[in-house]
């Protein structure tokens, strides 16, 4: 697309990405750090997950402040308008994704160590639990990539890795309501992961939003409207 | 809403002439009862053109010359039994620049009923020009300063009693080129408000150079270019996502 006559309007914009993109970044080392942590316990790696959520939330307040002068100074239309809004967007999704990623590494700290190794409780579930959070990480990867290149098929195929996360998260869930069953003593354990699986699959849903506002900010238009009709969902 | 209206003015293939330049190519395009259409595009795209060949007031312009067929009510105003006169007064017009005329308010909005024979005395006369003012959204400005010139007034005083002189002809399509181009911010929304609420009983052609403008006051844009009418649709289709490149770069403020 051509530049806009007036320059300065391009360098704001290109501002915008740059905290967008920042954010991005911010959140994929937090999440990577908070799965890292639930695999092998790293008390340095919780306290940076802690510290990063500052930073996140920084990072939105950036985002916000400065959509809100774009909206403000340029009034821009269109393409334009649709980037600010979807920066907005995706900056809220994104915060939310680090709230997970800090939820998940809490969670993990309260657990005894040793859960997840083979003969713990969840020794069973570990694999589909990396899985997810394999998934949902390679999710937030393939969003932010999209919104980098502004690749509304690439969106499209980020947003379709949900069917993946969603597997893999239904047999966690599976595999752990089952041993609270025959694992009644360890039922306190069970529900801490059982919700730290849950937010592994929130961070999923914000990487599909995050897809959605891509597609919506490059072509105008939603994103489910822009289905293949097999991968029709809901 | 364009199932739902009816179609008030319509345009096929018209082309306009400045002796050999030609100033449009080809324009189809409908204005529908009670919607304001605002006509966009870069300076000397003929939007002015265009606008002025729906009520024939190019007849006024030496050399220049309507191609095609343009209707009202389905009626060929080109056509060899069109009255221009009685043309011009249902399809009324406001300038850019405020033009009363050398008169006093009343006068201003006074003499085109009265040349046309609208009222039959004195106190009807006062009635068209009282409404005529409080559907301008001035008569509580000017009613105490009737006597006075018209150009007495303020730039948006004067903008909205042009818009009163073309309502008291009891119009049926009222035309307006850059109606807020001289005026400021209150006053451009004092007009602004004032088109939202003639739509009730008109239809609106406004041409405006600011984009946003078009976007507050209009229900569909049509954007011109170099004479052609590039594409038109509903206000926030054609803001969101135009189909044209040159729509989205003059929208968006892009080199195209
Ligand atoms: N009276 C005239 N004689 C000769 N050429 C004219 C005349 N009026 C307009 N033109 C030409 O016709 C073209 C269209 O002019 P028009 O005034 O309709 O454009 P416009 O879109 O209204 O521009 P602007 O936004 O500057 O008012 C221009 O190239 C202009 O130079
Ligand atoms: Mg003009």
């Amino acid at each position: 697309m051509p530049d806009h006559i007036v320059t300065g309007f391009d360098d704001d914009l290109g501002r915008l990405r740059g905290h967008v993109r920042d954010m991005g970044l911010r959140v994929r080392c937090q999440y990577n750090d908070a799965m890292s942590c639930v695999f092998s316990w790293d008390e340095d790696l919780y306290e940076k997950v802690l510290r990063s959520d500052d930073e996140v939330d920084r990072s939105e307040e950036r985002v916000v402040d400065f959509s809100t002068q774009i909206l403000m100074l340029r009034q821009p239309v269109s393409v334009d308008l649709r980037e600010v809004i979807s920066a907005l967007r995706i900056a809220c999704d994104l915060e939310r994704m680090g709230d997970c990623a800090e939820h998940m590494v809490r969670r993990v700290k309260e657990l005894p160590s040793g859960v997840l190794e083979d003969g713990g409780i969840l020794g069973d579930m570990r694999d589909s639990i990396y899985r997810s959070m394999l998934h949902a990480g390679e999710q937030l990867e393939g969003t932010m990539s999209s919104y980098e290149r502004r690749d509304a098929e690439e969106a499209i195929r980020a947003w379709m890795l949900d069917d993946k996360l969603d597997e893999a998260y239904a047999l966690s869930v599976k595999g752990i309501l089952s041993s609270m069953k025959n694992l009644p003593e360890h039922v306190k354990v069970l529900s801490s992961m059982l919700m730290l699986v849950k937010d592994v699959e929130r961070v999923g849903d914000h990487a599909t939003n995050i897809a959605e506002s891509v597609h919506y900010m490059v072509t105008g238009r939603r994103l489910k409207d822009a289905l293949p009709s097999w991968a029709g969902k809901d | 809403m364009e199932g739902l209206s009816r179609i008030k003015v319509e345009c096929r293939g018209v082309s306009a002439f400045y002796g050999e330049t030609q100033a449009l190519n080809e324009v189809n395009l409908s204005i529908y009862d009670h919607e304001v259409m605002a006509l966009i595009g870069p300076s000397g795209c003929g939007k002015s053109t265009f606008l002025r060949s729906l009520n024939r007031m190019n007849d006024l312009v030496s050399g220049c010359r309507i191609e095609g067929e343009i209707s009202l009510d389905g009626e060929d105003i080109y056509g060899r039994g069109m009255d221009v006169t009685r043309l011009r007064t249902r399809v009324g017009m406001v300038f850019q620049k405020p033009n009363p005329f050398s008169k006093s308010v009343f006068e201003n909005v006074a003499y085109g009923p009265r040349i046309h024979g609208m009222a039959s005395n004195r106190s009807e006369l006062e009635g068209i020009v009282e409404t005529s003012l409080r559907r301008a959204s001035l008569w509580e400005e000017v009613k105490d300063r009737m006597k006075q010139p018209g150009s007495s007034l303020s730039g948006g005083q004067q903008q909205r009693l042009c818009i009163a002189r073309a309502i008291a002809l009891n119009p049926e399509v009222i035309l307006m080129d850059e109606p807020c181009s001289a005026l400021d911010p209150i006053a451009t929304a004092r007009i602004e408000e004032l088109i939202a609420e003639l739509r009730g009983s008109y239809s609106l052609v406004v041409v405006t150079h600011s984009i946003q403008q078009a976007a507050r006051i209009s229900d569909r844009v049509a954007f011109f270019h170099l004479g052609k009418l590039v594409e038109d649709g509903l206000t926030g289709d054609i803001y969101n996502d135009p189909k044209d490149d040159r729509t989205l770069g003059y929208i968006t403020g892009r080199f195209g």
